[in-house]
């Protein structure tokens, strides 16, 4: 069963610095959102608030119609283990083997044997199109696209019902980019989760997205389909989405 | 004025949360060294790392330890025609005291440098928030497992130093000052009593805690990349070291204080 994921005036400041001020944000069950917004926008800090990894100020985070924030230890690591994520910089751990990254979740919940897991890591490795030998390798001895590959398939393993994304493309070249970005399109609806991606790269958003939202000074700005990004008539998106010099999103920089 | 006085006060409160935080985080990870589960692969991963790939380090201070000290008590005795109490001041010294700040200065600077570096890059690099996205508590999978092996190794590298750190009085005593050999040896086994080799080994653990505990959380703890995981590190061996030290008055206090 997948899950819905609701925010309602969620806040975050550091310090003086408020990265989030009262976001509303809505997906389905089985939806796919992806968040657009530039540089310091708090997309990053706003997806760490819906895994519990931050805690807001404000607000309320739903996932599957419960609160995030009034959730014990275990209702929270019952919810972890539905949820799957893909780091920016894919965080493999680098002391084990990528075999034993794919399937750190289900050894951990001791869910499969350690001789399973490596039949099981052969298995999610093709689906993202690397060989079974790439499991026997160390982290550090793949290459910025092979890497992204193995944190895709160790967000999936699991079998997650609800998946993150943090600027998956970040790093890659157009042509992996737009290899990583079928990969996630194929494991989520292979899947059937519901999915929620941050990313800036225009390109990205319009494949991995059926809706997209954009985050502006800690708000969301403006929320439709991915499709008409570009042509939302919403002048800041419309700016972000063409990556346009003049607009109101430099206008206000410039103030 | 008052801006000074304002000064000390913000730096008193922050050095009490900071103690605070650090009381919590020990709790936190002894707390979960007695709950499952239990990583037991990483315990012994750790363990091997403190306990077998320390030995070299600490064993070649001890035996020079030792060495040095029996050179330096010998000619220091002899003003006082006392040359004959070395091997027993080579045994206590050893047994009681430099064996066991001596190896814990070395694991701290070998040890708690590699897990505050090792922590700290985990955390910059997001790999310390995976694990909690992976349905692992960190606490229990990063910081119970080393602090618990480096507990647990630091007495076993202290029996070792004992016994190489005397070896270092005896070569020097028998091979250049001309000790005989039994009588050295009568003389050590003289003096020592059992509770000189216990407190030793009691001061070992607690270093070992302290060195397992300072490199955690100054690993967990640090920010902002390159530079963050580098001044974790730093701060993870000035504060053991320190630590140690003090703990060695607190310890030998409680142990000898008559």
């Amino acid at each position: 069963m997948t899950l819905s994921v609701v925010l309602r005036g969620v806040s975050k400041a550091f310090g003086p610095k408020q990265v989030l001020d009262g976001v509303d944000l809505t997906v389905p069950a089985g939806g796919s959102l992806v968040v657009l917004g530039g540089s310091g926008s708090g997309k990053s800090v706003m997806l760490r608030c819906i895994l519990g990894l931050i805690q807001p100020d404000a607000g309320v985070i739903e996932v599957g119609g419960r609160d995030v924030a009034a959730m014990g230890r275990a209702d929270r690591r019952v919810l972890m283990d539905r949820i799957g994520m893909l780091f920016q910089g894919g965080a493999l751990f680098d002391s084990l083997p990528v075999w034993e990254n794919v399937c750190f979740k289900l050894l951990a919940q001791r869910r499969i044997t350690r001789a399973a897991a490596r039949d099981r890591a052969a298995e999610v490795l093709a689906q993202v199109g690397l060989a079974a030998s790439v499991g026997d390798l160390s982290p550090a001895e793949l290459s910025g696209g092979m890497q992204k590959r193995v944190a895709l398939a160790r967000a999936v393993a699991a079998q997650p019902d609800l998946l993150f994304f943090d600027e998956p493309t970040t790093g890659l070249d157009p042509i992996m980019g737009a290899v990583i970005d079928g990969l996630i399109v194929d494991c989520v609806q292979r899947l059937g989760a519901t999915a929620i991606s941050i990313t800036h790269d225009m390109a990205s958003a319009r494949r991995i997205g059926e809706q997209a939202a954009m985050l502006h000074r800690g708000r969301i700005v403006w929320q439709g389909p991915a499709a008409s990004l570009g042509q939302t008539g919403n002048a800041m998106v419309d700016q972000f989405a063409r990556g346009e010099r003049e607009g109101p999103i430099e206008m206000e920089l410039r103030r | 004025m008052l801006d000074f006085l304002a000064g000390i006060g913000r730096a008193v409160i922050g050095a009490c949360r900071s103690v605070g935080a650090l009381a919590i985080f020990a709790g936190e990870a002894v707390s979960c060294m007695v709950r499952p589960p239990f990583h037991a692969r990483q315990f012994w991963r750790h363990f091997v790392e403190v306990a077998y790939f320390s030995l070299p380090v600490v064993a070649l201070t001890a035996l020079f330890t030792g060495m040095v000290l029996a050179l330096q008590s010998y000619t220091g005795f002899a003003r006082f025609n006392a040359q004959s109490a070395v091997a027993s001041v080579v045994a206590l010294s050893v047994t009681r005291e430099l064996g066991p700040v001596l190896a814990g200065l070395m694991v701290a600077g070998r040890i708690g440098a590699a897990m505050a570096a090792e922590l700290g890059t985990m955390r910059v690099t997001d790999q310390i928030d995976a694990l909690t996205t992976l349905s692992t508590d960190p606490m229990k999978y990063l910081v119970a497992p080393r602090i618990l092996a480096a507990t647990l190794a630091m007495p076993l590298l202290v029996l070792v130093a004992d016994i190489l750190g005397v070896m270092g009085g005896y070569l020097i005593g028998t091979f250049k000052l001309g000790f005989v050999s039994a009588a050295f040896l009568d003389s050590v086994w003289d003096v020592l009593v059992v509770m000189d080799v216990v407190s030793g080994l009691v001061k070992a653990a607690v270093f070992g805690f302290v060195i397992g505990l300072m490199g955690c959380w100054c690993g967990y703890r640090s920010r902002g990349g390159a530079q963050g995981v580098g001044l974790a590190t730093t701060s993870a061996v000035v504060a053991a070291s320190i630590l140690i030290l003090a703990l060695d008055y607190v310890v030998t206090e409680a142990f000898f204080a008559q």
